[in-house]
């Protein structure tokens, strides 16, 4: 089920109006529970399996671990978390991509492999993460284990975070769901503005950007420089408002239930760096790469040339986790590399700031976004040639709504510098709230695009 | 100077109204007021808004000789989503321009939405372009009867009750697919017998349309007709869909080469004959691919079913119906100009409908046609400007 789905709206009605008038904290749970659980099963209810068997192994491990203090067993509970989930991971998202690149290998030896061709299940890479966390959290002695299955089982289903993050750790959660929260006039329509304008970046101005976005990248090539430029900088808009709608919608919804989540983007085209940027971009994905995969694997604390290969293989699997697929793998070998030669500028006392820093970090990002929308890597070198004159037909297309939108994210970033920003916390009991939060959602029914998108992160 | 702010909130900028705050109870049903109010007035917003931006409602009425819901004369229909543009309609469905006109010679130029040219302005259409290049004795107008999704099968049926209301000199149908010659396909019958039977359309909620467009509030529309005439999910045209892996961006949507390639050729020989049976004045089929066409990056001067549109060519020919190809015309003007013919900035470039440039193709080729079918009869000869 979608978020801009008229039956979300239903499922959504039916929570609130319960979680208000439920007694415990423990009816308001289950019916949460089983509302994640129709809310996912909603797309395949046969999927639904992985997230029980997911829910009920992290689950038992977590007993497991909270029972014994051997460590020889402790590593065994934990490795048995880590190859269910990894497993699941790898055999659904990459197990293909892999016997598809050995195939192209050895097809000159005659021999050729085949995939699975498995469907990927919907936010399989979010709450395969989310419950890793718990379970290494709780080995590492940084949490305590619940022993409680339907607290844990909501924590990893919780429907507004369950697709598409943001990935919440267990021990910002697990604590509220124990606490007797419950909707306020509040918290609703505090949620509500937020879930609003996430609504409105998402229908509004990704699904619209869109398409022109679309129409340029499946042409490559076909555009001149300043076209395809604009793609580019309408595509960085359009996975933000994507991306960055989807979790103010999740975190609204939290809200409106009486649920807190962090903030997942902070101003990301306000950065000064890539380093700046990744500080700002997907934060929950980018700290659970920082806490369970970088640090783990040494971090900066073994020299500098383990640091630059740490962060290399960081940033190359958080580009494999985007999707399985050679032009991920690229974008995160760019990300990784540019943050190696930042950090080694860095040991020389030199760092990017102010406006150089602006247009350095934005230069990469973009380029970066490239390899990442591409349909192949073909496609990518030839928007990237484009974009730099070296060939293209070099239609013009100046799609008015996109070079708007660009504008109007342009300007709000530049705002966010002023006090301006207070307008990112409206207060609710204005008069003028309510009247904007109403004119951005009629708009968006009275403009509708003619085929709405799935959300992006909806395939990683 | 800025305002105190509540706790957890940012200092406001001084435009701001001061909140309320929620944490105090008594002034819960104040904000809820506000909320209620905050809705109501957001609706005026809109309401401006889509006076602007929206694409006009224009209820249809029944014409009795044409058999068909069409405009009503004096409509104007306002069209924002491809394109940025104004049409006024006279009687019959057909544009006032069109039938403002002074000309002794009307030829009918027939089609689907290409030919309404609703996303052109009146004086880009490409009957304003002809009238403005057309120089030479007589006078001579285009007249297009377009509308969207017709096909071959409408013209059959349409064509002669037009020509009972108004005099036609000549006929062009124009086709930007050869699925619009038979669109049915027939590639399953061992021996198939062709009939063409007419289906009338009845507009969705005649009354409420009427109502919505007196009181213009178009803006309600779309998500009134998604939601309970279309069944459908109100921010989209089609019921949401869930699909891994990259986005949906096919490269080419419209590439059907292989069923079109299976047509029956009897299908469009039946077309043909029919067509050509309704009328029995000079006729002709228009065809306007698009062209240039991209493919996967690749500009493309010459349509890919290319081919198919000869072999189709030559069987108008014989049949009776003139066939003019207009890809080398299309063509040509991306060449010499950079811009292409089809599709708008607000929608898809290459794609889509014909834009300006496209108008003034077409009505470049109707003036030669035009040209030709009148020094068949010996008395008149088309210059052109440029």
């Amino acid at each position: 089920m979608l978020f801009t789905q008229i039956e979300f709206a239903g499922l959504f009605l039916v929570c609130l109006i319960a979680t208000r008038w439920l007694p415990s904290a423990r009816a308001r749970q289950s019916l949460l529970l089983l509302a994640s659980y129709y809310f996912y099963a909603f797309w395949d209810w046969r999927f639904l399996g992985l997230i029980l068997l997911s829910t009920g192994v992290d689950y038992a491990v977590g007993v497991g671990l909270r029972t014994t203090n051997a460590p020889r067993r402790r590593r065994a509970f934990l490795v048995t978390s880590l190859v269910v989930n990894l497993g699941l991971l790898v055999s659904f998202k990459y197990f293909d991509f892999f016997v598809e690149s050995l195939a192209a290998t050895l097809a000159p030896l005659g021999w050729n492999p085949q995939g699975l061709d498995l469907v990927l299940p919907i936010g399989i890479s979010f709450y395969t993460f989310q419950t890793l966390s718990y379970t290494i959290d709780v080995y590492r002695g940084r949490l305590e284990a619940t022993d409680d299955p339907l607290e844990f089982a909501l924590f990893v289903g919780f429907f507004p975070q369950l697709v598409a993050g943001p990935i919440v750790r267990a021990s910002h959660l697990l604590p509220q769901f124990r606490q007797d929260r419950g909707p306020t006039l509040e918290r609703l329509l505090v949620g509500f503005r937020q879930f609003s304008f996430g609504f409105f970046k998402k229908v509004f101005i990704a699904d619209r950007v869109a398409v022109f976005v679309d129409g340029v990248f499946v042409d490559a090539g076909a555009f001149g420089m300043g076209t395809t430029w604009l793609a580019v900088a309408a595509y960085a808009v359009q996975i933000y408002a994507d991306f960055s709608g989807y979790s103010d919608m999740a975190i609204g919804a939290a809200r409106m239930l009486g649920y807190d989540f962090d903030e997942n983007f902070r101003h990301p085209f306000r950065a000064t760096s890539l380093t700046d940027f990744w500080h700002r971009w997907h934060i929950s994905l980018s700290t659970w790469l920082r806490d369970y995969l970088y640090i783990p694997l040494g971090g900066s604390r073994r020299g500098s040339t383990r640091t630059y290969v740490n962060l290399m293989l960081t940033m190359l699997l958080g580009g494999l986790w985007h999707g399985a697929a050679f032009h991920f793998l690229v974008w995160g070998a760019w990300h990784g590399s540019v943050l190696c030669i930042e950090r080694w500028l860095r040991g020389r006392n030199f760092e990017f700031a102010g406006l150089t820093g602006w247009v350095w970090s934005m230069l990469v990002v973009l380029v970066g976004w490239v390899f990442f929308r591409a349909q192949d890597l073909d496609a990518a070198r030839r928007m990237l040639a484009a974009m730099f004159g070296v060939e293209s037909a070099g239609i013009d297309w100046w799609h008015p709504f996109a070079i708007g939108a660009v504008a109007v994210v342009a300007l709000w970033h530049v705002a966010l510098g002023t006090r301006l920003r207070a307008l990112r916390s409206w207060p609710v009991g204005s008069w003028l709230t309510p009247v904007l939060i109403f004119f951005l959602l009629g708009l968006c029914l009275a403009f509708p695009v003619g085929n709405p998108n799935p959300f992006i992160y909806f395939q990683f | 100077m800025l305002l105190p702010s509540p706790a957890g909130e940012q200092a406001l900028p001084d435009f701001l109204p001061p909140p309320s705050s929620l944490r105090d109870e008594t002034a819960q049903p104040l904000v809820l007021g506000r909320w209620f109010v905050g809705a109501l007035a957001s609706g005026l917003l809109l309401w401006a808004f889509g006076a602007e931006f929206v694409n006009s409602i224009e209820p249809e009425q029944f014409d009795e000789k044409i058999g068909r819901h069409l405009p009503r004369p004096g409509a104007k229909l306002r069209f924002r989503s491809e394109g940025w543009a104004t049409t006024r309609y006279a009687s019959h469905g057909l544009l006032a321009d069109d039938v403002e006109a002074k000309a002794s010679f009307a030829v009918g130029v027939w089609g689907d939405s290409f030919i309404q040219s609703a996303h052109v302005d009146d004086d880009e259409k490409f009957g304003a372009r002809f009238r403005e290049r057309w120089v030479g004795q007589p006078t001579v107008t285009t007249v297009a009867v377009g509308y969207p999704g017709r096909a071959v099968a409408d013209v059959v049926a349409l064509l002669p009750r037009y020509e009972a209301i108004k005099n036609f000199s000549a006929h062009v149908v124009v086709l930007p697919d050869l699925f619009d010659v038979s669109p049915n396909g027939t590639t399953f019958i061992e021996r198939p017998r062709f009939e063409f039977s007419e289906h009338r359309r009845e507009p969705p909620w005649p009354a409420l349309r009427e109502r919505l467009a007196r009181s213009r509030l178009d803006f309600l529309w779309t998500p009134i007709h998604r939601l309970f005439v279309a069944h459908r999910n109100p921010i989209g045209s089609e019921p949401l869909r869930w699909r891994v892996g990259p986005v949906p961006t096919e490269a080419n949507r419209w590439r059907r080469w292989p069923e079109l390639y299976d047509v029956d050729p009897a299908a469009w020989q039946f077309a043909l004959r029919e067509l050509r049976a309704s009328t029995d004045a000079p006729l002709a089929i228009l065809y306007a691919p698009r062209v240039p066409y991209l493919d996967d990056g690749r500009v493309l001067l010459e349509h890919p079913v290319a081919d198919l549109a000869a072999r189709f060519g030559a069987m108008c020919r014989q049949e009776g119906i003139e066939f003019i190809d207009l890809s080398g015309a299309l063509a040509a003007h991306f060449e010499s100009s950079g811009r292409t013919p089809m599709g708008f900035h607000n929608g898809r470039i290459g794609r889509g409908h014909l834009n300006g440039d496209g108008q003034k193709v077409l009505a470049d080729a109707l003036i030669l046609w035009a040209s030709r079918v009148l020094d068949g009869e010996g008395s008149a000869s088309a210059v052109h400007p440029d």
